[in-house]
């Protein structure tokens, strides 16, 4: 009896220690054709073969001087550091309001606020920048508006400058920094607002001194999904900026598809990884050293 | 004195909950606009898409094949993201099993590995194929795609089933094992019902990351069949046909019912 209990268990085991295994084929597949390919693009960046020669020879650090020295790559960096910033916070702004009537509304009007922001994300980011596109027209209702608060007296063209993009970005973004926002108001505890409330505080001084230390995390990590987001899109700079208004992603386009430069492409994707590794470690080592002070998520 | 209190906080809140009616509303507004302005335009007469527009017809949505090889790339990417799909829930359903069903070393760094491509950018990924597949493996267009979408769309699934997964009591399984279900059995009873929700809003994500994808799609595309949106972004740097507006109209449709039918399994996990 003893020895088939334990046969049994054993048998339970080995399965699961087998089990582990089924990890495997999509760590294979990352690797191969995931990380392969990123290597084969780091590679490429410091080669100092001739470009055709696709996987590297020899070593060099010249593309980068190259690009680095060229104003052109200078003013783009910058102007995607600051579109992708700005537009971010703006976002949040909007965001922060909307996310808490998502959390205080009754079930039918949090189900349409909800389903207001999943629309956009669900749909086809070349169908929302069109939206975007008719929304800036010179008819457009924008430009109505400016123009009916005197602000302006011509239709102001928007498309293919940092309006466009910024405006665009936001839409873009806002679902992203919506929903968490909105999951992290849920979570907050009650209790601490009703005694708060008891103890005759504001509303205004409950939001600066409760609902906003707590939602400290999901604003940051809003932020920076939206930063990244915005950092690393492609159809929207594509289409609102164009080739007048590059940005990082929209210049490695061009070097790839226009100039079929895959070396300056390369280095591009480089400069663009390395943005995108070290604001996303950055955000986590900040929210570590802060985990002592918030609940643990 | 009491009653003063509580009446200034009333006028506080009013004030307050006021502010944020008008802001929330203003957020309503931006979500909806573009939206909104795709489909009304849609309905214009003019040869150029215009917002507001002019006239009224339903011309466009009878003249899909006005703009060449658009038909044609709405099967093309329908068919590539339902392949994609099925193989992405697949992979991310034996992934997450994998993690979970026993407490294996370096769990953390192979789930922080698999989900790689959440974080990095698609757009350098799709140079990267690009060039893996020019120097190292010729596979042919469909296969390339397959491959590319396949990389971030796993990783989209992977996030949808594996924190179900984790909930989930590991004894449970080693129980119906004991008891003489085989693994299959085991599979069918105790762990499937468990992630069927997670994987439905895994196979959501899987496929509207990959329907949706540009950044890959442009440099691993077929240039005689690309996918859905290459055709569309490519039609934008013209000037815009009403037709390309009926088209987004009807996938704006297609968004509305998807909402409408799972839009709880879209937020839970929602990005």
């Amino acid at each position: 009896m003893a020895s088939t209990l334990k046969t049994s268990t054993r048998g339970t085991r080995s399965f699961l220690s087998g089990s582990a295994a089924l990890v495997l084929p999509a760590i294979l597949l990352l690797l191969v054709t995931y990380i392969l390919p990123l290597l084969q693009v780091l590679r490429l960046s410091v080669s100092s073969a001739d470009p055709s020669v696709l996987d590297g020879a020899g070593f060099t650090l010249r593309h980068y001087f190259e690009f680095f020295a060229d104003p052109t790559s200078l003013r783009v960096i910058w102007r995607s550091l600051w579109i992708s910033f700005v537009s971010a916070l703006i976002a949040l702004v909007i965001a922060y309001p909307y996310a808490i009537s998502v959390a205080k509304s009754g079930p039918v009007m949090r189900r349409v606020l909800i389903s207001l922001a999943l629309l956009p994300m669900t749909t086809s980011g070349v169908v929302r920048a069109y939206g975007v596109i008719m929304v800036l027209g010179r008819e457009g209702p924008l430009n109505k508006l400016l123009m009916a608060l005197g602000l302006v007296s011509q239709p102001v063209q928007f498309l293919y400058g940092p309006a466009a993009l910024i405006i665009g970005n936001i839409y873009f973004v806002l679902p992203f920094v919506i929903l968490p926002l909105a999951a992290g108001i849920a979570r907050l505890d009650g209790r601490l607002l009703e005694a708060a409330s008891t103890l005759g505080a504001t509303k205004v001084s409950i939001n600066r001194t409760i609902t906003l230390p707590l939602l400290v995390p999901s604003i940051a990590a809003g932020t920076i999904v939206a930063f990244t987001l915005n950092m690393t899109a492609f159809v929207t700079p594509g289409l609102l900026g164009g080739q007048g208004y590059l940005m990082l992603t929209t210049l490695l386009g061009q070097q790839m598809f226009n100039l079929a430069n895959w070396i300056t492409g390369s280095v591009i994707a480089v400069v663009l990884l390395v943005i995108v590794i070290v604001t996303m470690t950055a955000y986590q080592t900040w929210l570590d050293r802060k985990a002592g002070f918030y609940a643990p998520r | 004195m009491r009653q003063d209190s509580s009446r200034s906080r009333l006028a506080n809140v009013s004030f307050g909950d006021a502010f944020r009616y008008v802001a929330t509303s203003f957020g309503a507004v931006i979500l909806v606009l573009p939206m909104l302005a795709v489909i009304v335009s849609s309905f214009g007469e003019t040869a150029y898409a215009r917002f507001p527009p002019q006239g009224f017809t339903l011309h466009w949505y009878t003249a899909f094949d006005e703009v060449p090889g658009l038909i044609a790339s709405l099967i093309y990417s329908l068919k590539l993201s339902l392949i994609v799909t099925a193989m992405s829930v697949a992979l991310a359903l034996l992934s997450a099993i994998g993690l979970t069903l026993r407490v294996i070393s370096g769990r953390a760094l192979i789930t922080s590995f698999l989900m790689l491509p959440l974080v990095l950018p698609s757009i350098v990924v799709g140079l990267a194929l690009m060039l893996f597949f020019s120097a190292f493996w010729t596979a042919d267009y469909f296969t390339g795609l397959v491959i590319g979408h396949l990389v971030i769309s796993f990783s989209y699934a992977l996030r949808s089933i594996l924190p179900a997964l984790e909930t989930f009591d590991r004894n449970l399984w080693a129980a119906s094992r004991t008891l003489g279900a085989n693994p299959w059995q085991a599979f069918q009873t105790i762990l499937a019902p468990i992630a069927m929700p997670s994987v439905l809003s895994a196979a959501l994500f899987a496929f509207l990351i990959s329907f949706d994808n540009y950044n890959v799609s442009a440099f691993l595309q077929d240039p005689l069949t690309p996918p859905l949106p290459v055709v569309l972004y490519n039609q934008a740097e013209q000037a815009l046909s009403p037709v390309l507006m009926a088209v987004s109209s009807a996938l704006i449709l297609f968004s509305v019912v998807l909402v409408a039918l799972f839009g709880k399994y879209l937020i839970s996990t929602g990005k």
